[in-house]
């Protein structure tokens, strides 16, 4: 299984690496949003600020539906799916591979973001240990949905436009728990920030579950 | 609405019970009128599950 | 093709043009009778609760809908697990049913959600009530699972996809409701709530009741016809799979004219 783990998720980043959707279409998109958002809201520096941490997750969840969308696409090519489903390779390992490659481009979309978002919303950082938690667990939880429902909407044919319906409410308990941690860590809500870190652990824990235990029967169909 | 809070009480509870009887009975309706559609094309010793 | 059309009049019949049996007609007959008790006690029997005033009426719909709304996605993601392990048709049918008559009734738990919020709290939508919060998140995720299960696909991958759905949902029912609740405990919203049922009595507490057993039956009566159209509706699919294939088979043996009359 580690050996189709690591398979999976060297040939998705390898994929990325040369085609560089990520990079060239996702960081540009989010770095759009930021400038919306300001537009958006009026460039009030205070209310941007205090909806940083909401804007954030917002931000990287519709970064992500690009990103599941992308990587799942990668594997719909003519006759790959029944090359997957022959390759002996366990679909767990497979699912978590895919669930790794997606977690690092995201997690290379966020940086940008979070830069991007302390530099331009003049946001001041007070629980960096927060954060530094928060940031990694919210992006596993994404990515271990996105690669559930990802290959699902791809297999759809045409109506992959479902995946947002199916993956926003799904994710909705994450962008709760993520946007209060950070808040706390932002100063901007008050509270037991960590108790939000810990259903975020929970939630991922959850996540990889279902995804793992599904991930047979989703390469069958897909 | 210039109704009194009484009255004003009973549309909120006219509203719940009247919109839940509508789409409960459009429902039924289309679920019944469908299975009769449907029943028409399928074979009798196919029509049911048992 | 309707080649029996007496069959329609005779319901005793093994297979009658329409889904119901006596089955039905019995629990529909308990569900007409129990709606009419529930009615007369919800707006004859009962008075305006002391502090809720005639507003306690809208929950006599309100709290049985959302019951038997989760008890629906309880039986949905129980069927889901079994069609993953099984691959029945009966499982899958199951759970579809199940899975969109919850949707309904999640839908008319908020309409009577807000319905209920307006002259209580003053406004039709709370974010800080878990309640509400937690019931939209659910109905958007089984939305979703119903949205995806009528994509027109090939039956197996259809049956596959919708119970993957319906089980990480399922999985998610416990968080969705936590974190909603957590996160309205710090807003601190309006702090009325719906009376708990040690509040609630007498004539009150029968129309409650009363409301239950009517969508339970209710309930029941839906899923067994929407069970039934499933199946039509997949045995009428391969009907037309295996009418075509058997058109296309009598072109290639080249007796055309011969073996295909419409």
């Amino acid at each position: 299984m580690v050996h189709a783990i690591w398979l999976t998720f060297r040939k998705d980043l390898r994929i990325e690496a040369r085609t560089r959707v990520t990079v060239n279409h996702v960081i540009p998109f989010v770095l759009a949003v930021v400038m919306l958002f300001a537009f958006g809201l009026n460039a009030e520096s205070t209310l941007l600020r205090r909806a940083t941490p909401g804007l954030f997750w917002v931000t990287v969840l519709f970064a992500a539906m690009s990103i599941v969308q992308r990587s799942a696409a990668i594997d719909r090519p003519d006759g790959l799916p029944d090359a997957l489903r022959l390759s002996g390779l366990s679909p767990t390992g497979m699912y978590l591979g895919k669930t790794a490659s997606t977690f690092v481009q995201l997690t290379i979309t966020e940086i940008v973001l979070a830069a991007a978002m302390v530099l331009m919303y003049d946001v001041r950082l007070d629980g960096v240990a927060l954060i530094v938690t928060a940031i990694p667990l919210g992006t596993m939880a994404i990515a271990a949905v996105g690669s559930v429902y990802g290959p699902l909407a791809a297999g759809l044919g045409g109506r992959e436009s479902v995946l947002p319906l199916l993956m926003l409410p799904a994710l909705a308990p994450v962008l709760l728990a993520a946007t209060n941690a950070f808040g706390v860590a932002f100063g901007t809500t008050v509270g037991p920030g960590w108790r939000w870190v810990g259903m975020l652990g929970m939630l991922d824990v959850l996540y990889v579950a279902a995804g793992s235990a599904t991930s047979a029967a989703l390469l069958e169909e897909t | 609405m210039l109704a009194s809070t009484i009255s004003n009480e009973w549309a909120y509870v006219g509203i719940t019970w009247g919109a839940t009887a509508a789409v409960i009975g459009g429902y039924a309706v289309m679920v019944l009128r469908r299975g009769r559609r449907l029943s028409r094309q399928v074979p009798e010793d196919q029509r049911r599950w048992m | 093709m309707p080649n029996t059309p007496l069959a329609a009049t005779t319901d005793v019949a093994v297979a009658p043009v329409s889904t119901s049996s006596r089955g039905t007609r019995i629990l529909g007959a308990l569900t007409l009778v129990s709606a009419t008790v529930t009615i007369l006690y919800s707006f004859w029997f009962s008075k305006a609760d002391v502090e809720l005033g005639n507003t306690v009426r809208i929950l006599y719909v309100h709290v049985p809908t959302v019951s038997i709304a989760y008890l629906c996605m309880l039986a949905n993601a129980v069927f889901s697990g079994i069609y993953l392990w099984k691959r029945t048709a009966f499982s899958d049918l199951m759970a579809s049913a199940t899975g969109e008559i919850g949707v309904l009734l999640l839908g008319l738990t908020i309409l009577a959600g807000m319905m209920w919020g307006r002259p209580t709290w003053g406004t039709y939508w709370e974010w800080g009530d878990p309640r509400l919060t937690s019931t939209l998140l659910l109905f958007l995720m089984y939305l979703g699972y119903v949205t995806v299960r009528n994509i027109p696909a090939p039956r197996s991958a259809r049956n596959t996809r919708s119970a993957i759905i319906g089980i990480v949902s399922a999985l998610l029912i416990y968080p969705v409701r936590m974190s909603t609740e957590w996160w309205g405990s710090l807003h601190q919203g309006r702090t009325i709530s719906a009376p708990g049922a040690s509040k609630i009595q007498g004539a009150q507490e029968f129309a409650l009741y009363s409301g239950f057993f009517t969508f339970m039956f209710l309930a029941a009566w839906l899923v067994i016809h929407r069970f039934r159209v499933g199946w039509l509706a997949d045995q009428a699919e391969a009907g037309q799979l295996e009418s075509v294939i058997a058109e296309r088979r009598a072109e290639s043996a080249g007796d055309l004219g011969l073996g295909k009359v419409h």
